[in-house]
């Protein structure tokens, strides 16, 4: 167990920047998760930790020792990679014995089969298959110890390699969006027991998706990483509900958020769409703004009364939720409302209805910058 | 649909019949060769064709080849040379191919090139030179000089590298994280991965070293340390200018083992070749 700290991390592949200056502090038993879009940096921050890659410039500490200059072997993190990247020729059981074989046995011993059967490799063979064995069966994959990879289900891989992981107690698990290559059913199983895994074990887990439904149930705290630089790093429900940046905003949630072009005056007048807006916000700045509503923070009314109005373009309908999407003339992306079903369920597509924006709930984001502006009373639930 | 079948099977047909003169043209002079073997001096020059022998000469003529030559030395130097080469290749293509393949260095594009540009240069092209330092050394007439020049071969760490190449990166990483080091993941990791490969690339080292006739005749001189070809041509020399059933006899012989070989390892051999892309 131990924490990890990454201080202004830059790498660049051939003149092309893939990380800037990137800072991050894993606490000794977190689960984090690096999510972003692909291509962001966030594999190539994990492959440098893991020591896979090498930094242009910036430093990683494991456990409050600097292991810039040591060898992947020596970091002494386990890596769960997107393939799995099982020995192909090892059975289940060779290859979760692979890591502590090669930590504890000498060259001798491991070199020659024979020099497996003496007396002190014996004893150390013992402690390896119980340890094996234990997590085999936490795993449930007992069964398939003397199987060959290419014999396994996905799914069995993947535990496989967790398994592989596990038995040799690293500093910290680095996953390479393990999930991805499982399909949608197994993907929610799997990442149940990822997070009863983090429980159990209490480790640090560092863990790399591109999907934000995962991050967001998985993780002690979430690293939104775009373009190679950390937007944002906090629990799952602040990064929702609190985003500092417009990109964070869009990037968490489904369905996304709403995001609509206005200007504000200093009196706390907007204008949306061409229309001028009653908004009971003291706006942290004036001028042409981004106004960000997720789509379970705004209602539909009568058409007459509202100020905003549109018509629906598109019913989803979800079974618990319908989310309703409104056409808004002005805007080229439609708004979506999420709606309960019995409310909802009168709606037609084509109906013309009215959007009712609830002030409080309305993030408001810097034009050019894309930055959170915060209204003092957000500020002030924020600190 | 019956025309269909009809065109599939009379291709089929002639593609049998394509390869099958291919496979005849290819194994007459074998054949021949054994019959000769086992005809007698006076029906080897008999005008006219005739295939089967019709009286039996064939003791005789195996009988002269393993009591006039040291056929058996012949054999033993044979195996131990090529035996010796196609190990100290493997050892050294492995390691090779394998930093080639997945090790990024500098130069690493310039080392793949010059030894694509070896390929192209025949013994004959250095033969000189490795003579001089061979005499030199006072290592003429020894098992050292039939192998040594031999022990690098760049087709071996080209073939290596193209199936090393395709080896999945993660896999290697993973054992790097697991504390393997670069030696133990080249011969532990990798290479059980290319054993058709290595499979194939020995059989064809073997069978072009076991047959080399150029080099053992430019460093060796002494019946002692000749390769089985060579003995052969020794043996055509001192003993039977034209006794050709005794020296198709010993074609016959110093060819056996390979072909022997062969037969066994065939599956993984024709596996190994069709693995190569």
């Amino acid at each position: 167990m131990a924490s990890i700290t990454v201080s202004d991390i830059s790498k660049a592949f051939s003149g092309q920047p893939i990380l800037r200056d990137v800072s991050l502090d894993i606490r000794d038993g977190e689960f984090l998760s690096l999510v972003g879009p692909s291509g962001c940096g966030k594999s190539t921050l994990l492959r440098i930790i893991a020591g896979l890659e090498e930094q242009d410039h910036g430093s990683v500490e494991i456990g409050g020792r600097s292991v810039d200059a040591e060898r992947p072997g020596r970091r002494d993190v386990a890596m769960v990679f997107q393939s799995y990247a099982l020995y192909p020729h090892l059975s289940v059981y060779d290859n979760m014995a692979a890591p502590l074989r090669q930590r504890s046995l000498t060259q001798f011993q491991r070199g020659f089969g024979l020099a497996r059967l003496l007396p002190k490799a014996r004893r150390k063979e013992a402690e390896f298959r119980r340890e094996i064995e234990a997590t085999a069966t936490m795993l449930g994959i007992s069964g398939l110890l003397q199987r060959k990879p290419a014999q396994l289900s996905g799914g069995q891989r993947q535990r496989v390699a967790l398994g592989r992981a596990i038995v040799r107690h690293p500093k910290a698990f680095l996953m390479d969006e393990p999930l991805s290559n499982l399909d949608a059913k197994l993907r929610d199983t799997v990442r149940a027991e990822i997070s009863a895994l983090h429980r159990r074990l209490g480790a640090t887990f560092l863990y790399v998706t591109h999907d934000q439904a995962e991050a967001m149930t998985m993780s002690d705290r979430i690293a939104i990483i775009m373009e190679g630089q950390v937007l944002q790093i906090g629990a799952p429900s602040d990064v929702y509900h609190d985003p500092a940046d417009l990109r964070v905003a869009r990037f968490i949630g489904s369905p996304r958020i709403n995001v609509l072009a206005g200007e504000i005056d200093g009196s706390g007048r907007a204008v949306l769409l061409g229309r001028a807006f009653d908004l009971d916000i003291a706006p942290p700045a004036h001028g042409k703004v981004q106004l960000a509503f997720r789509p379970h923070d705004a209602g539909l009314c009568n058409a007459d009364t509202a100020q905003l109005v549109g018509t629906i373009s598109h019913i989803e309908n979800l079974g618990s939720d319908i989310l309703i999407h409104l056409a808004l003339p002005g805007s080229e992306e439609p708004v979506i409302i999420r709606e309960s079903h019995e409310t909802a369920i009168h709606r037609r597509l084509g109906d013309s209805v009215g959007l009712k924006l609830d002030s409080k709930k309305l993030l408001v984001f810097d034009e050019t910058t894309g930055k959170r502006l915060r209204t003092p009373a957000q500020t002030e639930t924020a600190s | 649909m019956r025309g269909r079948r009809l065109s599939s099977i009379i291709a089929s047909v002639t593609a049998h019949a394509v390869l099958m003169a291919g496979a005849v043209i290819m194994l007459t002079p074998f054949l021949w060769m054994e019959l000769t073997s086992l005809k007698p001096p006076q029906e080897i020059f008999r005008l006219g064709l005739h295939i089967l022998p019709r009286e039996w000469g064939g003791a005789e003529n195996y009988g002269r080849v393993f009591s006039d030559t040291p056929m058996l030395r012949f054999l033993l130097n044979g195996i131990v040379v090529c035996g010796a080469i196609v190990i100290l290749q493997i050892l050294i293509a492995v390691p090779a191919a394998y930093a080639l393949a997945k090790i990024p260095f500098r130069g690493r594009g310039l080392f793949f090139a010059l030894i694509l540009v070896s390929l192209l240069v025949p013994i004959q092209v250095p033969s000189l030179f490795l003579y001089l330092g061979f005499a030199r050394a006072g290592l003429l007439d020894s098992y050292a000089s039939l192998v040594l020049p031999f022990i690098i071969s760049a087709f071996a760490i080209f073939l290596l590298r193209q199936h090393f190449l395709q080896f999945p990166q993660e896999v290697v990483e993973a054992a790097r994280l697991d504390k393997f080091g670069e030696f133990e993941i080249a011969w532990r990791i990798v290479l059980p991965s290319a054993r058709p490969a290595i499979g194939a690339f020995a059989v064809f080292s073997m069978v072009a070293h076991w047959n080399d006739l150029y080099w053992p005749l430019v460093v060796v001189t002494d019946p002692e340390m000749a390769t089985p070809p060579l003995g052969v041509v020794f043996f055509r020399n001192q003993e039977s200018g034209s006794d050709f059933g005794a020296l198709m006899a010993a074609a016959t012989v110093i060819s056996a083992p390979l072909i022997i070989a062969f037969l066994a390892a065939q599956k993984t051999f024709v596996r190994g070749l069709t693995s190569i892309r």
